[in-house]
């Protein structure tokens, strides 16, 4: 099986999930307690153009849910990696935007009715029940310091075992993951700080719901930790363990999101039960009018409210306040980290089709393959052999693709290897270069072979 | 008791907070004794300034209708001792009331039966 098909069947496990869930989100958007995330009075909803709106909202959603589940099946079949990479980040990025866009879509239409219609009532008033505001935050640090402490041990472990020699990189892999386990707490601090909406005029019944939706948010970031903290102990021992470790991290990472989309689902079915319980109670208080704060009725915009994260007008998540200097941030970073997926595509693509070249100038070898450039002095080289089979390698940094390997690579029980060749070709070098072993390969064995004849030449005139 | 905050209101925001609490007092909403959100906890729920909560919760306080003590937090007074004098600003303010009604033509019988609803 090559790369690509096995990066395209992680592909497919993880992300198809997430096509089926927009659509179900997305398809009951016009009848939540917003109409596509503008306010709308509950009687307004039954009228012609309204309908009308929702009715082209859920025609374009399940086109473009069927095409997008029709067309990464061919995926797996492209030989190409980098190809088969880009096309399904490009797939991603469409099976979370372009449903997003016919929802912004049909949110402008709304807003145009309203106006037209002077439906529109803006009021600016944010409604706060005092007893809701007395309960107590549901996340406690001692409920979350058993996962945060066995979290960190194997951190620890990790940068005691993995020191020197370019080891280190296996250290921050276990703490990234780590320190996820953190991230899911700040979050948990941070939804259990989020305004809950005051849904009608009795104390007693926003507090309820207020608890309820706290109680649901703070078991999932819960969950989330626990289920972070194990998987950070398999990565641990994964990298102990390194002549499982690619296949132990790729099950192990399709377990992880299997897990925590499971979570996922649940909470949103846990807080459908709940507004749908609290339903019935619900008055004209849930709808402030201010959806001039809401962009698209996706992005939420208001300077003067201090709240980092809101409650979403769509679904049943939550989203950051674009007017707090950190919700800016973490929009700011999410939207580079989108950027950067075509950027990565592009460069992906270039790095497997450019051909990697190994030549020998002024007693010097040079590999070189775009921002790639080793230069090894012939008299620096202490040992060479011929390589024909190559041994099974571990990549630490750089890229690893079916016709080409560069960068930092681990030999197990052998040491960390400087990697520069093709792996379909059938010669390769191994040069010993002061301690520093280099594995290297030229476009084909033919280039390879005339670099083995000059380090041959060169040895011989040495002596 | 629910708390409506007009953000775009000529009436700043610790004095919209302060007239409700002293409004849901007067009309049995907020019980004697009633325990009332911290400064952090309101400001947090209302996702603004605690600055602005402590200075509505320190007027309160000053005027007599709250008291605060470390351990508890912020409590509505069990016996509001007030003289039967209203404050001079809130005099004055009665003052422009009236004389607003009665240039819109509202008479005294009329103007008593406005007040009726409002005293309960």
């Amino acid at each position: 099986m090559t790369t690509s098909m096995i990066m395209s069947i992680i592909f497919l496990v993880s992300c198809y999930p997430i096509l089926l869930a927009m659509y179900l989100i997305l398809r009951n958007s016009g009848n939540k307690n917003y109409c596509f995330g503008a306010t709308l009075k509950k009687e307004l909803r039954n009228d012609e153009d309204v309908k009308e709106i929702d009715a082209e909202f859920r025609k374009r959603l399940k086109w473009s849910t069927i095409l997008l589940a029709v067309i990464p099946i061919g995926f797996p079949f492209i030989p190409y990696f980098s190809i088969s990479m880009s096309l399904w980040m490009l797939w991603i990025l469409a099976i979370c935007f372009l449903p997003m866009l016919w929802f912004a879509i049909a949110n402008g239409k709304i807003k145009e009715l309203k106006q037209k219609r002077g439906w529109s009532e803006e009021s600016n008033v944010s409604y706060t029940d005092l007893k809701t505001a007395s309960v107590p935050g549901k996340v406690k640090l001692i409920t979350f310091l058993p996962a945060l402490v066995l979290s960190t041990i194997p951190m620890l472990i990790a940068f005691i075992v993995f020191q020197g020699h370019g080891y280190e990189v296996f250290g921050w892999v276990v703490t990234v993951f780590g320190l996820c386990t953190y991230l899911f707490y700040i979050c948990a601090v941070w939804t259990d700080r989020q305004k809950i909406t005051v849904i009608c005029e009795d104390s007693d019944t926003n507090m309820n719901y207020a608890r309820a939706k706290k109680q649901v948010w703070k078991n999932y970031s819960l969950a989330c930790a626990w289920i972070n903290t194990v998987f950070t102990w398999c990565i641990l021992l994964f990298m102990l363990q390194r002549e499982w470790a690619i296949s132990g991290v790729i099950w192990g990472s399709l377990i992880y999101c299997v897990f925590i989309m499971v979570f996922a689902g649940w909470i949103v079915k846990k807080i459908f039960d709940i507004n749908k319980a609290y339903e019935p109670k619900r008055t004209v208080l849930d709808a402030s009018e201010d959806d001039k704060n809401w962009i698209w009725g996706l992005m939420y915009y208001n300077k003067n409210d201090r709240h980092y994260m809101i409650e979403s007008r769509l679904g049943t998540g939550t989203t950051v306040n674009l007017g707090n200097k950190a919700g800016m941030a973490t929009m700011i970073l999410s939207a580079a980290a989108i950027l950067a997926i075509p950027v990565l595509s592009v460069w992906m693509i270039l790095a497997e089709f450019t051909p990697i070249q190994v030549t020998v100038e002024n007693d010097t070898i040079i590999c070189q393959q775009l921002n790639v450039d080793y230069k090894i002095p012939l008299e620096d080289i202490d040992a060479y052999t011929t390589v024909t089979e190559l041994p099974e390698m571990i990549k630490v940094n750089g890229s690893g693709m079916d016709n080409l390997l560069i960068g930092t690579f681990e030999v197990y029980r052998e040491g960390m290897f400087e990697v520069f060749l093709n792996p379909k070709n059938d010669l390769f070098i191994k040069l010993t270069v002061d301690e520093q072993v280099y594995y290297i390969g030229g476009a084909d064995d033919a280039t390879t072979q005339e670099v083995l004849n000059a380090i041959e030449e060169f040895q011989k005139k040495d002596m | 008791m629910i708390i409506a905050i007009n953000e775009y209101s000529d009436v700043p925001i610790y004095l919209q907070i302060r007239n409700q609490i002293v409004l849901g007092i007067s009309d049995g909403r907020l019980a004697p004794g009633e325990q009332l959100p911290t400064v952090r906890g309101l400001a947090e729920e209302m996702g603004i300034n605690s600055m602005t909560v402590n200075k509505a919760y320190q007027m309160l306080k000053q005027e007599g209708y709250i008291y605060t003590d470390r351990r508890n937090g912020a409590k509505v007074r069990e016996r509001l001792e007030f003289s039967n004098e209203l404050p001079a600003d809130t005099k004055e303010m009665l003052q422009r009331v009236i004389s607003e009604a009665k240039v819109r033509g509202i008479t005294k019988e009329d103007f008593y039966k406005l007040c009726e609803p409002f005293f309960g």
